[in-house]
């Protein structure tokens, strides 16, 4: 599938928020995946599932290596603006 | 086989395997290991773990493939209950990959190296070094250690004979032909679904074996179809969650060949019976045959397999009047539209040889059809008991030989069907989780009142089940104490909490003597009935 256009950070959050079931709280850059959100390793792999929905699949040393939301926001915007002939 | 441990995947021949590993067994056999000794290894999944799980075997040893830790980060708990394991387990070896071994730092009087040590003297063996074993089919082949929270872990004692009996089992019910079927993992060595469901039995049966190690499907969840796709996958397993996230994947993915399917099975934690109709339906865009799907029922103390579709038959469920289930404990059919209707996936029928049950748990006398009891088994199958306990074997045994499982369940046209839990186990994404562990995590937390705290299971969710914790708490501050848990329950257990409710002290439900009831307590948060702070 090719996403229809690159999220921006809020949406892009937003939507991982609510599929991680996430109490809304100020989402950041830096807000760190395990140790601000408190995500598992059960988590993560939605996450992931949820960036491979919006058409977006990250490399095994990037999956394991994302620590913050700007990380997967960064990761992600790279590899759907590629798609996107961006 | 073939290891998919990364995008370069790496195929090796079982004969090269098996040539390997009696060199490895020669140079453990060299280092004094033996019949009656355990071998414990430590390690992602690789050529060279296999390579050591069958040395292992030759050597006439007994393996533990130890847990690897849920997160980069909570080495101190990782430290502690592996460090357990191997004195429980009393090792005789540890073989471990570098990083794992200097976290692990294990008692400098326990004989242990890094995988590399040992297959470099592996490979100053020379062909007649190996010397096989006389066969004893009472040897352990496998301590197993899921029974059991952190604190009391339990081995469980898998012989020989009762591995190839469970394999030879399931192969009766799913065939694995050495020529045409090729299996496809992701699970763990340290799970027995990974381990004997699948390692075990391609080894014996000489398959194709595609092998991943789980961090692989970790980072990219619908690699597991494509690796089914490009290697023309006829048999794979997972837990309910891997369904759950494959489905959804399905869903939108380029179109895969998934044609090759022959067994697909959930097993390892409560199925879901809607996230195997949405695979079901996704896979057919992908050529996948729904009669492949089924459900499947195992633990440790059988071995792995407790219940097993015959070959083809699909994944099938029988509609049930969920409340009278929970409530009275009695399975009553009702149409698939009726408002009460809860679907319970059918497990299949007992794998040849075992003896299936279904008790008053109170009693231990048989009940009538459809009626709720214990799940009690007998057979080949089902292991002695646990390593160096008496006192949880002789708990876990009914007169005649009969093995408590601690999970409720019922038939139907012979057909198990498993609907909770007697024991406190959680099953979360085909882990047990005990919620021992987690209530000791939440005591460490100051205000938190110790042994008022009450962690449960509720069903639901992507994970299959959830983690509750309900505690009682001496302090104001609920929003430092509620925040300190979350973080103690994830750095010693890895998992985060799907709700903390914190009580006033004295409100916790217990018994008249101060035991804790967790039942009760959970029964009390579904129903909205915990007097919150």
């Amino acid at each position: 599938m090719r996403p229809a256009s690159v999220l921006d950070f809020d949406t892009f959050t937003q939507y991982l928020g609510d599929g991680l079931q996430l109490e809304t709280g100020a989402f950041e850059a830096d807000t760190r995946l395990v140790d601000d959100l408190g995500l598992d390793s059960f988590d993560l792999v939605e996450l992931l599932t949820l960036v491979e929905e919006l058409g977006v699949r990250f490399p095994d040393d990037v999956a394991v290596s994302i620590d913050t939301l700007g990380d997967v926001y960064r990761e992600y915007t790279q590899r759907a603006a590629r798609f996107n002939g961006g | 086989m073939v290891f998919a441990a990364s995008d370069e995947t790496e195929r090796v021949p079982w004969s090269r395997l098996l040539a390997d590993a009696r060199n490895m067994a020669a140079a453990m056999q060299a280092r004094g290991v033996g019949p009656g000794d355990r071998v414990a290894v430590l390690g992602t999944t690789s050529r060279t773990l296999l390579t050591a799980i069958e040395a292992t075997w030759l050597a006439g040893a007994a393996l533990i493939v130890l847990p690897l830790p849920v997160r980069v980060g909570s080495e101190e708990e990782f430290r502690a209950s592996t460090r357990t394991r191997i004195s429980l387990g009393e090792v005789s070896l540890l073989i471990a990959d570098p990083d794992l071994l200097a976290v692990v730092a294990p008692d400098p009087d326990l004989l242990a190296v890094t995988f590399g040590v040992l297959q470099n003297e592996s490979a100053r063996m020379g062909e007649a070094a190996y010397e096989r074993p006389h066969d004893d089919r009472d040897a352990t082949a496998i301590l197993q250690f899921t029974s059991g929270s952190t604190s009391d872990p339990k081995g469980v004692v898998i012989p020989q004979r009762c591995l190839t009996d469970n394999v030879d089992a399931l192969a009766e019910r799913a065939p694995l032909d050495a020529d045409d079927d090729v299996m496809v993992s992701w699970l763990p060595q340290y799970h027995d679904m990974g381990l004997v469901a699948n390692t075990s039995y391609a080894m014996l049966y000489g398959a194709e074996y595609v092998l991943a190690p789980p961090q692989r499907f970790v980072a990219s969840p619908g690699a597991w179809l494509e690796w089914i796709s490009t290697f023309g996958g006829t048999w794979s397993l997972a837990p309910n969650f891997g369904f759950s996230v494959a489905a959804r994947l399905l869903e939108r993915s380029a179109t895969l060949d998934l044609s090759s399917c022959r067994t697909i099975g959930s097993g390892s934690e409560p199925v879901d019976a809607a996230v195997m109709d949405a695979f079901a339906v996704a896979g057919a865009r992908h050529g996948l045959n729904a009669d492949a799907l089924c459900a499947a029922y195992g633990m440790a103390e059988a071995t792995v397999c407790i219940s097993f579709p015959y070959r083809g038959s699909g994944f099938t469920t029988d509609i049930v009047d969920g409340s009278v289930l929970e409530h009275e404990r009695r399975a009553v059919s009702v149409a698939t539209d009726d408002p009460a209707a809860r679907r319970m996936a059918r497990c299949g029928p007992p794998v040849r040889g075992m003896e299936l049950r279904i008790v008053d748990p109170e009693t231990g006398t048989a009940v009538a059809d459809r009626v709720l009891g214990e799940i009690e088994i007998r057979g080949p199958s089902v292991v002695p008991g646990y390593f160096r306990r008496p006192d949880a074997t002789a708990a876990a045994f009914r007169a005649g030989g009969w093995l408590r499982t601690g999970d409720l369940g019922y038939l139907v046209d012979g057909d198990v069907v498993v609907g909770g839990r007697l024991k406190d186990v959680i099953m979360v994404g085909g882990r047990n989780v005990f919620p021992d562990d987690i209530e000791r995590a939440t005591q460490t937390v100051s205000g938190v009142r110790a042994g008022n705290v009450i962690a449960f299971g509720v069903r639901g969710g992507r994970k299959g089940e959830s983690v509750v914790v309900v505690a009682e708490v001496k302090t104001d501050d609920i929003d430092r104490v509620r925040s300190d848990i979350s973080v103690a329950v994830r750095e010693t257990v890895g998992l985060r909490l799907e709700d903390i409710v914190l009580l006033r002290p004295g409100s916790l439900p217990k018994t008249s003597s101060g035991k804790l009831r967790r039942s009760i307590c959970r029964a009390r948060y579904e129903a909205s009935e915990l007097e919150v702070v």
